[in-house]
């Protein structure tokens, strides 16, 4: 403390000593927020979900040397007040709607994300979809994966400003099966009927 | 330039009393202890980590003024005799 390089390095020295502990009380504080106000266990509500199956001959939907690989994609309702996530330490939360379903072999699951969206405003927190497309078309390890019960859920991450990514589950889940999807004349046909409606 | 350095040093290192070296210790974790507190508090109650940060980082201005500078009062007389120094090193 003789001089003032000395006072000057002990003073901030000790200021970030102290930014990294409080850091720690910001994180824990959150966590006990988050459990406090029954985010861990939130209410949703996924209706209407209607799956449907193509077949892709695209490397861009998985397919390796032009072999038929079916995708996957859906529509879906969905109601969801995810505010009780947001508090003084999230930064943003990430929502993502997954379908869980039996893999391979026995016993394992295999888990897929047909939607997903960032949120960074509590006042945006509010969801209502109503007819909603999912953003991706998604496929299996397998060349084919119809026929299958899958469980549609909503999850959360919470991207925090100091601490560790917080991940959750809405308690909202429906089961759905894959579909098979449309042969020869029917995809013909409903791909003829598309073409039509994208010319009115 | 190196007569301009040794000009300047005396201002730049600016030595304070060995009491005055003690309150300044005690002093800065005392504010600082208590700044990291209350910022915890304000960000808390304001439910805004950047009011948090900005207590902070106020706190922290304020620790640094009032320890940093050899203000007059870190200088006073302490009532103790040294003895004359034999060599001045600074010559």
């Amino acid at each position: 403390m003789f001089s003032i390089v000395q006072r000057g390095q002990h003073v901030l020295n000790h200021a970030v000593t102290l930014i990294g502990i409080l850091s720690v009380f910001i994180a824990l504080s959150s966590y006990a927020l988050l459990q406090q106000g029954g985010a861990f266990n939130l209410p949703s509500t996924i209706s209407g979900v209607s799956p449907q199956a193509t077949v892709r001959m695209s490397r861009r939907f998985g397919s390796v040397g032009s072999k038929e690989k079916e995708n996957n994609k859906l529509t879906f309702d969905l109601q969801a007040d995810l505010t009780p996530l947001f508090n003084w330490n999230t930064k943003q939360i990430f929502v993502y709607l997954t379908a869980e379903y039996p893999g391979k072999s026995e016993g394992s699951s295999n888990k897929v994300t047909y939607w997903d969206k960032i949120i960074t405003s509590k006042d945006n927190a509010n969801l209502t979809l109503q007819n909603e497309k999912s953003k991706y078309s998604v496929w299996d390890v397998e060349d084919t994966f119809r026929n299958r019960e899958a469980t549609v859920k909503l999850e959360w991450d919470i991207q925090p400003y100091v601490g560790i990514l917080i991940s959750g589950e809405t308690t909202g889940e429906v089961d759905v099966v894959f579909p098979t999807p449309p042969t020869g004349e029917e995809a013909r046909a409903e791909k003829m009927k598309k073409r039509q409606q994208k010319q009115h | 330039m190196s007569d301009l350095l040794q000009s300047i040093r005396p201002y730049l290192e600016g030595p304070i009393s060995f009491k005055a070296q003690r309150t300044t210790h005690d002093v800065s974790l005392l504010l600082l202890n208590f700044g990291a507190f209350v910022s915890f508090g304000v960000g808390f109650v304001f439910q805004s980590i950047l009011a948090s940060v900005y207590t902070f980082v106020g706190v922290l201005a304020v620790t640094l003024l009032i320890v940093v500078p050899p203000w007059p009062s870190f200088n006073g007389d302490e009532g103790l005799k040294w003895h004359e120094p034999k060599v001045d090193i600074l010559k």
